[in-house]
């Protein structure tokens, strides 16, 4: 047989059907058991947005030993597909059922567009503040600023992804060559304490001469944040410049003369900046009475954007969200210790319609599909 | 081609497809990037605050006791103040006060300074400029300096103190006319303030504290200079004095080593911007105490001159006393006879 049909025949079969959805319901429990011991996210990352799962000893090989969501999900829309092409004649009597496996197939794409291509950062602002950028959940950038322009930074950004010990990174991007001495996932800093700290400092120069750093476990917990640190080494044309030590958990970026040109250097949750400032004027919220269980949140905020000069207020409250230039803002939550300090969601996703349109897609081949079979059942009775 | 042969050729083949698929729509490679940030916006609270609730880092705040002037205007102090006014005169000038504690990062005390010329439109000041620039005042029973930059059209007045491994600014920076025309009242609230712990407990003051007794009192019989004043000494200290020219006298004792005299020398030379020195380095720096068996002193200044720290590390059986003397040049010069002294005599 030829090897194009064979594929074909086996990526539209019912089999890979059930034993896909077989596997999707096996990973379902491992990413749910999963989350005990490894958090909500990491199990997300580790069984769900992942090609296949892996373990094995730690610090040793790891071996894959089931398909993760990515390939379980992306061979369903490819079985659906397939299948469909294969086995579906288009007649009146089944435009109900191609209308609903469309309404499927564009769900399933949706969900792999929104995996892909979804960015969810959040604004922490007290009343009065003003924030042009919002700062992702998850994800750090490594940053060497250049501050001389007057109106604005040039900014060098090194994703955390690629900061490994012993990483050297000589791009033309970069003003000098960067060199990872120590990266650290997660780890806290402290001053440096006499006669406890004897060991050298962790960087020769900046900040981290007297400072201490303490690896911690990753966080597992949804509401905290892992804040890693690393040693950097930096080296312009006439050699090394020294040691730094970088945190997330540092207020300000640090000093640096490159080529004799200043510079600052920081370890800092990945911003994006946009035109559209959001300023708090109001934060209200209201508990159910007699409990500390939040009843509803409202942040009234005043959106100023630096391209089209458009100035206007808003609130954004529980269940009503802004949608303004491709971001949608939520009101999240509240900082405990300071209950005047909004907590706004800001989420970019692309393909935040498709959901809602595969949705009704789906209902109407429902729909569509009743009522063929009701008038054609109706229509035989009176012909009977 | 034999039956399983084909077959396997054809599971391979089916296998490298499911493989790819997913593969495909999931190459994204992180990369260096580069882009133009508007600057921090006037109004905008620092990278720190900007963390969701829960992920902030621990870390209360030091407590801070004033008496503020007639005038000034409390303010709320925000993520890395522990005080903050403003003040405003008929004229429409202005000026902002504000009590920032930051950990010691190291740089010299002359870069903050050029920072904040900077700020106000000076060029920058060589370290013997500098000298003539500060004046020596009290923080707190402590010796600490201001520095007073005016320019054409605005100036600061900043007092700037290292404590326990705490930098504290006390800074009035607005309008060159108020600024000057507040200078005393500056200092005067710069000489109410009471620098207490994270819980809110001030130290008493200089003149009421002596050092404290038991639990917490040294292990050692200090003969005390009556030229010193004893305060209350910080954590990990045993004993605490400031003297007439604004040096500071701490005494700590530990049970070990403590990590050797390289350890220690370097990590002092690390709180003056000092690099490290090797252990073959060591006795250039270092010279005996007489009487004191092991003991060593050692003499240390910061490259640009503004700090001297004079240390001793004495064994003691089995515990390790350390004795520092830390001032401006001149304030370390003047104590340094009877410091010692005081060193030698200590039992």
């Amino acid at each position: 047989m030829n090897p194009l049909v064979s594929l074909w025949r086996f990526f539209s079969s019912l089999k890979l059907t059930v034993t896909l959805l077989t596997l999707a319901m096996v990973l379902v429990f491992l990413g749910t058991m999963g989350e005990v011991h490894e958090g909500l996210y990491q199990a997300q990352q580790r069984y769900f947005r992942s090609l296949l799962i892996w373990t094995g000893p730690s610090g040793g090989p790891q071996f894959p030993v089931f398909p993760g969501g990515w390939l379980i999900g992306a061979l369903l829309l490819v079985n659906l597909i397939t299948a469909h092409i294969s086995r579906f004649k288009f007649t009146r009597k089944k435009i109900g059922i191609f209308i609903v496996h469309a309404g499927l197939i564009l769900l399933l794409f949706g969900g792999l567009l929104t995996d892909l291509f979804q960015v969810e950062s959040y604004l922490r602002l007290g009343k009065g503040e003003q924030l042009n950028y919002s700062i992702d959940n998850r994800h750090n950038e490594l940053v060497l600023l250049d501050p001389t322009p007057a109106d604005y930074d040039n900014v060098v950004s090194i994703p955390e992804a690629l900061l490994h010990d012993g990483t050297v990174l000589n791009d033309s991007r970069l003003p000098c060559v960067v060199t990872v001495r120590q990266y650290y996932g997660n780890a806290d800093i402290r001053q440096r304490a006499p006669m406890m700290d004897v060991g050298p400092a962790p960087a020769t120069q900046g900040l981290g001469q007297s400072l201490t750093v303490l690896p911690q476990a990753p966080i597992t917990k949804m509401d905290a944040r892992d804040t890693p640190a690393a040693v950097i080494e930096l080296s312009d044309a006439k050699g090394s410049l020294g040691t730094w030590l970088v945190s997330s958990l540092m207020d300000n970026a640090q000093e640096v003369t490159i080529n004799g040109h200043p510079w600052k250097i920081a370890l800092r949750g990945q911003r994006y900046y946009r035109p559209a400032a959001v300023k708090l004027l109001e934060f209200t919220h209201t508990n159910y009475q007699g409990t500390d269980i939040p009843q509803s949140f409202a942040s009234r905020v005043q959106v100023t954007d630096s391209n089209t000069g458009e100035k206007r207020e808003t609130v954004i409250s529980m269940n009503r969200p802004l949608r303004y230039e491709g971001q949608t803002y939520y009101q999240s939550g509240f900082d405990q210790n300071d209950p005047n300090v909004t907590i706004l969601q800001v989420v970019h996703n692309p393909g935040w319609l498709v959901p809602y349109i595969s949705c009704a897609l789906i209902a109407l081949g429902l729909v569509v599909q009743f009522l063929t079979h009701l008038i054609a059942f109706t229509m035989k009775r009176r012909t009977a | 081609m034999r039956p399983i042969a084909r077959r396997l050729w054809r599971t391979g083949i089916q296998l490298i497809f499911c493989a790819a698929i997913p593969l495909l729509s999931s190459c994204r490679k992180p990369e260096i990037t580069t882009y133009h940030a508007p600057k921090e916006l006037a109004q905008s609270s620092p990278a720190m605050a900007s963390m969701p609730e829960g992920m902030l880092p621990a870390g209360p705040k030091p407590k801070v006791t004033w008496q503020a002037p007639a005038g000034w205007t409390e303010e709320e102090a925000g993520q890395m103040r522990v005080g903050a006014f403003t003040v405003k005169d008929a004229g429409g000038h202005a000026a902002e006060v504000t009590i920032i504690p930051l950990p010691e990062s190291g740089e010299s005390d002359l870069s903050n300074v050029n920072r904040w010329r900077k700020q106000v439109g000076l060029v920058a000041a060589s370290g013997d400029e500098m000298a003539k620039l500060g004046s020596a005042v009290t923080l707190d029973g402590a010796p600490a300096g201001l520095f007073e930059i005016s320019g054409a059209q605005k100036s600061i007045l900043v007092v700037m103190q290292h404590r326990d491994g705490t930098l504290w600014f006390v800074k009035m920076m607005g309008d060159t006319p108020l600024v000057s025309a507040q200078k005393a009242a500056f200092q005067k609230f710069v000489a109410s303030l009471k620098i207490g712990d994270e819980t809110g407990n001030v130290p008493a003051t200089a003149e009421a504290t002596a050092v404290p007794e038991s639990p917490a009192a040294p292990a050692v019989n200090l003969p005390t200079p009556k030229e010193w004043q004893p305060v209350a000494p910080g954590p990990m200290q045993d004993a605490k004095y400031t003297t007439a020219g604004g040096a500071e006298v701490s005494v700590s004792i530990f049970p070990g080593q403590v990590g050797g005299v390289l350890a220690n020398v370097n990590r002092w030379r690390g709180q003056l911007g000092l690099g490290a020195v090797a252990e073959s380095d060591l006795a250039g720096m270092t010279r005996p105490l007489s009487g004191l068996p092991g003991a060593v002193l050692v003499d240390l200044s910061s490259t640009d001159g503004t700090r001297r720290m004079l240390a001793a590390i004495v064994p003691r059986d089995s515990q390790t006393a350390f004795y520092k003397l830390t001032g401006i040049p001149a304030a370390v010069e003047a104590e340094q006879g009877r410091f010692t002294q005081f060193v030698e005599a200590a039992k």
